[in-house]
């Protein structure tokens, strides 16, 4: 089910109401009620797929509670192999067989040996590499014993399946996570409204602006050798504002919809595309993608501890897996290693956590000094998002020549005001609010006219551009 | 919880009142204002083979109105406009053949990809009970073409563009072979498949000829050439059931097998523009030498 769907706009209301109804009094039937929802929502997709995860949810379920009575440390470290091959190996049969069987035979015929294999024709299940990652924080957490295993079986089911992030995160910690599903919730007025305009938001970067941007983005893409270089430039920033829109839009709508629920799930996006520097990109983009890495990846390799070469090659490994992870294609493994050796620089100078605030803070604009460090590091991720949108590195460095061609400053032959118009009042609103979770988290400033103003505004232009349930992109992931 | 859910619905019914006014003028407005005139004694209605058979240029006094895809739910919405807007219109012929009763109209007239197209243009010319056709049978697809609907609307409203006759529709002249015109080429979605029929386009067909009774014009049913007719013709018998059954009063002109040879066809269902010209042009001497001449007779 879409969040973005009259189904979705259907099934909310009935669950929000039953959830605080029907099953209020009881901590247990809520949970159940949630699992239930849960798996109704990812059925509505592929019914097939449930077995997956309730497969994932039984095999963490028990190495928990294994781990919980088991001292020896082989047999726990065997407990915890058990869980990541479970995991691993569905998230790499689903995901990778055929990028792997494909490599392997590029390979061997390179070497002048053909070898024959077929791919299968293997649908990705929505959502795997998400749901993947959080039951292994759970198995991750329990091993290290910085948390307790659950007995309650339904408990782990809903923090498994939670539907308002099941299929796009934001990836959940289990220590975060599922002690909220333990404690009784009480509706917070305050938490739900905040809720609903967090959900608002979400729409209207999904809608408005990501489906629009994706119209140009992908007829631009599609047919690069036809455009000039100018052209290709809008195509990128175009493809810049989808991928955010879409990705940062369901994470909205997820956080605002569990708030609704009284769970607080943790920030993903904290405006990337204002970050001076590269690492502060990282650390405002997709938070609970990169915060996994670097707690269950980066700092078990040794982080930024020990020799240069030490410290580059964790960097690499962290980067390159983290573009592996969005999917099997040479294109996202480019796009990690570009911005690993963005980041590379800043980690051997020490330069990576000179940004920790907010720019610009009390301020209505950023001085020149923040304006151009702002200016370079999205022109940077630009650069980088094209290898990550390409449907190949050939058709990437296509691009890219296309791009620094005489043509580059030629008038786009694609100029659409409408989209370019909503786009900048985007990132101004964006502007405005970046000192909160949200932009809208700044509408309590308002008189109350005014907020229901601003509501029917969001709600007409959601309403407008509403009018064919685009998928998010990152459902491929 | 109550003050929550009593905001949630307050801007709820805003939106809706909003949305609702805003939907309701724009379809008065449009309706009150829209004309459909044009020249011609005589049209020809129906999806895409006879948009693609008649070239109304060679037609002295005949208009095609015709459109790819178009079910008679459409056609009839169509015909109460146009037959209002040009009482000089004395003939409508109709297309019908095998696909015209099939149960694929139904998609034809209420699928999201038919609803979002036609819907917003034709919506301020409907009832009602039209609106509900097709609300009821596809609530989502319905909902996601108002959006459509308000833009394609308010766009026209801004330029004080009343006039309607451009979705009518018209002869669509298809200049190259898509797959070339030989019998070898007929693929499994051109051979009528037993579907069952569609009620809608029944009704809807009835509806157009009592419309044109009432308006004293006279109405043919029509059948386009088409390639291959024994292939084509798996459901002959049902389509001659049906039209005996609900249309034997209505002239039935069965052009199916008119003579021309394979190169004539775009595909088996349409002719290209030499088809297309070549049985104009005869249709036009078979019209006045024919049907003119036994309604000056008559």
């Amino acid at each position: 089910m879409l969040f973005n769907s009259i189904d979705f706009a259907i099934f909310l209301p009935i669950v929000f109401i039953l959830y605080w109804f029907v099953a209020n009094k009881n901590l247990k039937l809520q949970n159940f009620l949630i699992v239930a929802a849960s798996y109704l929502f990812y059925g509505w997709w592929d019914w097939r797929f449930l077995s997956l995860i309730l497969f994932s949810t039984l095999v963490d379920y028990f190495v928990g509670r294994k781990l919980k009575i088991e001292d020896n440390l082989v047999k726990r470290k065997i407990l915890l192999w058990a869980s990541i091959l479970v995991n691993l190996g569905f998230l790499g049969f689903f995901k990778y067989y055929n990028f792997f069987l494909d490599n392997f035979i590029t390979a061997f015929s390179f070497f002048g040996t053909e070898i024959q294999a077929t791919s299968l024709n293997i649908i990705l299940p929505v959502g795997i590499s998400f749901y993947t990652f959080q039951t292994l924080s759970y198995s991750i957490d329990v091993y290290k014993r910085n948390l307790e295993p659950t007995k309650d079986f339904i408990s782990f089911s809903a923090f498994v399946s939670f539907f308002p992030q099941l299929v796009a995160g934001p990836i959940e910690r289990a220590t975060h996570l599922l002690p909220q599903f333990y404690k009784k919730r009480h509706f917070d007025y305050g938490k739900a409204v905040d809720g609903m305009r967090q959900i608002l938001w979400g729409l209207f970067k999904k809608v408005v602006i990501a489906d629009n941007c994706a119209e140009y983005a992908n007829l631009i893409f599609n047919n690069s050798a036809d455009y000039s270089g100018g052209t290709l430039v809008l195509g990128a920033l175009f493809f810049t504002f989808q991928i955010y829109g879409d990705f940062s839009g369901y994470s909205d709508i997820a956080i605002g919809t569990s708030r609704l629920f009284g769970f607080d799930l943790k920030q993903n996006f904290a405006f990337p595309y204002f970050s001076r520097d590269i690492a502060e990109f990282w650390r405002r983009w997709h938070i609970s993608l990169s915060t996994w890495f670097r707690d269950y990846l980066y700092i078990p390799l040794g982080g930024s501890k020990g020799s240069n070469s030490k410290r580059i090659r964790n960097v690499f490994i962290i980067f390159l897996v983290s573009g592996f992870w969005h999917g099997a294609n040479w294109t996202f493994i480019i796009w990690g290693a570009l911005n690993a050796i963005y980041f590379l620089p800043l980690l051997l100078t020490k330069q990576n956590r000179n940004h920790l605030d907010v720019v610009a803070q009390g301020r209505n604009l950023p001085n020149i000094k923040e304006f151009s460090s702002m200016f370079l590091t999205f022109s940077l991720t630009v650069f980088a998002w094209i290898f990550f949108r390409a449907e190949n590195i050939e058709h990437a460095f296509n691009y890219i020549s296309q791009i620094f061609s005489k043509s580059l400053f030629t008038i786009p032959e694609q100029l659409p005001l409408l989209t370019i118009i909503l786009t900048l009042f985007f990132v101004l609103v964006e502007w405005r609010g970046r000192d909160e979770q949200h932009p809208l988290a700044k509408l309590i400033y308002l008189k109350s006219y005014q907020r229901y103003s601003v509501y029917l505004i969001f709600i007409f232009l959601i309403f407008m551009f509403h009018t064919k349930e685009q998928e998010f992109i990152y459902f491929q992931f | 919880m109550k003050k929550f859910l009593k905001k949630i619905t307050l801007i709820v019914i805003m939106f809706s009142l909003i949305l609702a006014t805003t939907v309701i003028s724009l379809q008065l407005i449009i309706e009150t204002n829209a004309t459909f005139k044009f020249q011609g004694e005589s049209v020809i209605l129906g999806h895409s083979q006879p948009e693609c058979a008649f070239n109304d240029s060679l037609i002295s006094g005949f208009k095609n109105v015709s459109e790819s895809g178009e079910s008679y739910f459409y056609t009839y919405i169509k015909c109460k406009k146009i037959l209002a807007d040009n009482p000089q219109i004395k003939n409508v012929f109709i297309q019908f053949g095998v696909n015209n009763i099939s149960k694929i109209m139904d998609t034809w007239t209420w699928d999201n990809k038919s609803i979002s197209y036609r819907y917003p243009k034709f919506s301020p010319f409907m009832t009602p009970a039209e609106h509900k056709t097709l609300f009821l049978n596809n609530p989502k697809g319905f909902f996601n073409s108002l959006p459509i609907f308000i833009k394609y609307q308010a766009k026209r409203l801004l330029r004080t563009d009343f006039n309607y006759s451009d979705i009518l529709g018209g002869h669509l002249s298809l200049a190259t072979k898509e797959r070339g015109g030989t019998e070898s080429n007929l693929l499994d979605k051109d051979v009528p498949k037993e579907t069952g029929i569609s009620s809608i386009n029944i009704l809807m067909l009835q509806r157009i000829i009592l419309l044109c009774k009432e308006k004293n014009k006279n109405v043919y049913l029509v059948r386009c050439p088409i390639m291959n007719k024994n292939k084509l013709f798996a459901s002959e018998v049902l389509f001659e059931k049906i039209r005996s059954e609900y249309f034997s009063e209505i002239d039935f002109l069965d052009f199916s097998d008119f003579s021309l040879d394979n190169s004539n066809f775009r595909d088996p269902k349409h002719l290209n523009k030499s088809g297309a010209n070549k049985f104009s042009l005869w249709f036009y001497h078979f019209f006045t030498s024919n049907i003119k001449e036994t309604q000056n007779t008559l």
